[in-house]
């Protein structure tokens, strides 16, 4: 989203590539760059979790970062829910034109994007189990995104990060009592326990979708396009599937293109596909940000543990 | 939307208001055929009318075009401006601009006057979906803005493809150059019907 000046030539060449099915750094079409997770790094949030997708350790990063409030019900809310608000940030030093009100648009589009994923039965996530007291009080996640750095496929890294946030969030145990009051009626109070052991798992986190990004390059389109690919790409969609194979949402980006129907319903298909592969890999870098993370105990808590383990 | 900010250039109301909440009992909007007895695959009917909706305006600084747009209870305008100079001089390309906005008495509920981040992703949604289908390469160097204000909506993902429909008479009464007209329609699923 980016824009990187490219030369005709190296249009040309990108272009002609994918549509001979080569692509600049040897990938497949359909193949995703090297991803870097880690987990539980941000110490003061419920949850909180790092992604980078690009080769040789240079990519696309987003660090997400999950806090949890108690919030009073008012009239009008859902009774016996708890609500979840997105905020995706992308950095000054990501990229130059992101400087001031540069970056306002990308990030109307991307808040939008991850709230359509997340906000909704679709995200997997039990609302009702953040509900604390109905009609009294609730939990609402507040799930922040700072994108630090753009190197394409920038959705994609940003639901990434966002999930293995949120399967890392604990919240805080919180005990309800029903207490009397003087005129005999039943008041429901309750206490958020101060005890940083003392945690819950966010519930239904694995449920949450995962998204693969197509763009259209000539007349053939890649997955997880890489900051030159970005540049000639004339359309974009990024699809967001969950573990049960279900479509959660569809996002159709770029000004030059728009999709024909058949091959709508070919990028579709191939979604659901990539998906079920891309879920095992999230599992197994998943597991091991939580191994590292279980062996940091032993490792200097420096700042610079944050940029160096990475 | 925090209130902290308080709105010099307008009289504010109170800090915080909310819709009433009605005590009478919901009606399921499914429960025997739909509640405007349409089909299921039946769209509302439509009116499109192009050309200024104040038809005495023929000053210089007229939209080129415009439309307004009904479908049922919904009602839609739009103004184009351009092609006139763009903020880049040496586009190859033209550039597409939308602008989306509720009137504050469109929908059921009060909405604000400051644009809201959803307002901005609709207009996002809107460039993208009929940039495509303008010749942007015939006008290298100047921009093509069109202004859409929803005067009563009835339905979000019904009021977008109404913009839509209304965007693309709009540039047609403008007489920019395009690949196609641009058609949109709204569905929804309820249980295992569309």
């Amino acid at each position: 989203m980016t824009s990187l000046l490219l030369s005709p030539a190296e249009q040309d060449y990108i272009i002609r590539g994918v549509e001979s099915g080569f692509r600049a750094d040897g990938r497949g079409s359909l193949d995703r760059r090297e991803v870097s997770l880690r987990t539980g790094m941000i110490s003061q949030a419920n949850g909180s979790a790092r992604c980078r997708i690009g080769n040789l350790g240079v990519g696309t990063d987003v660090l997400v970062g999950v806090k949890a409030e108690v919030n009073t019900w008012a009239p009008g809310e859902p009774e016996d829910l708890g609500s979840i608000v997105c905020n995706v940030e992308c950095s000054p030093s990501a990229a130059q034109e992101f400087e001031g009100r540069g970056a306002e648009e990308i990030n109307v589009e991307l808040t939008q994007l991850l709230d359509r994923i997340l906000n909704g039965p679709q995200s997997g996530l039990d609302l009702k189990k953040l509900c604390i007291i109905p009609k009294q009080a609730y939990w609402v996640l507040h799930i922040d995104a700072l994108v630090l750095d753009v190197k394409g496929s920038i959705v994609d890294t940003l639901v990434w990060a966002t999930r293995a946030a949120l399967m890392s969030t604990s919240l805080p145990r919180v005990v309800v009592e029903t207490i009397a009051d003087e005129m005999g009626n039943m008041q429901a109070e309750f206490d958020v326990v101060d005890d940083p052991d003392d945690l819950t798992p966010l519930e239904g986190a694995k449920n949450l979708p995962i998204s693969v990004t197509f763009s259209q390059i000539g007349k053939r389109y890649v997955v997880d396009a890489s900051e030159q690919e970005e540049a000639v790409t004339q359309a974009r969609l990024t699809v967001a599937v969950s573990p049960a194979m279900e479509i959660c949402a569809i996002q159709k980006g770029g000004m030059f293109r728009g999709f024909p129907p058949s091959l709508l319903t070919e990028i579709l298909e191939t979604a659901q596909r990539i998906a079920r592969e891309e879920l095992t890999k999230f599992d197994i870098h998943y597991a091991q940000a939580k191994l590292h993370l279980s062996s940091q105990a032993e490792e200097p808590s420096t700042g610079s543990t944050f940029l160096v383990q990475f | 939307m925090s209130l902290n900010v308080v709105d010099r250039r307008r009289i504010n109301g109170p800090q915080r208001s909310v819709e009433p909440v009605y005590t009478t009992k919901v009606v399921d909007p499914f429960a025997s055929g739909r509640l405007d007895e349409r089909a299921l695959d039946q769209v509302r009917p439509i009116f499109i009318k192009t050309g200024p909706l104040d038809a005495q305006s023929l000053s210089a600084a007229a939209p080129s075009g415009s439309a307004y747009y009904e479908q049922g209870k919904i009602r839609v305008s739009c103004a184009i401006y351009g092609p006139r100079q763009g903020r880049k001089s040496d586009a190859r390309m033209g550039s597409f601009d939308c602008d989306f906005k509720y009137a504050p008495f469109s929908c059921s509920w009060k909405r604000s006057h400051i644009k809201t981040s959803d307002e901005k992703e609709i207009a996002l949604m809107l460039e993208h979906s009929i940039a495509p289908a303008i010749r942007l390469e015939t006008y290298p160097k100047a921009s093509i803005d069109a202004f859409v204000t929803v005067i009563e909506s009835d339905g979000k993902a019904a009021t977008i493809a109404a913009a839509i429909n209304c965007i693309s008479a709009a540039l047609a009464d403008a007489g920019i150059e395009l690949y196609d007209s641009v058609a949109a329609c709204s569905m929804a699923l309820h249980g295992e019907q569309w």
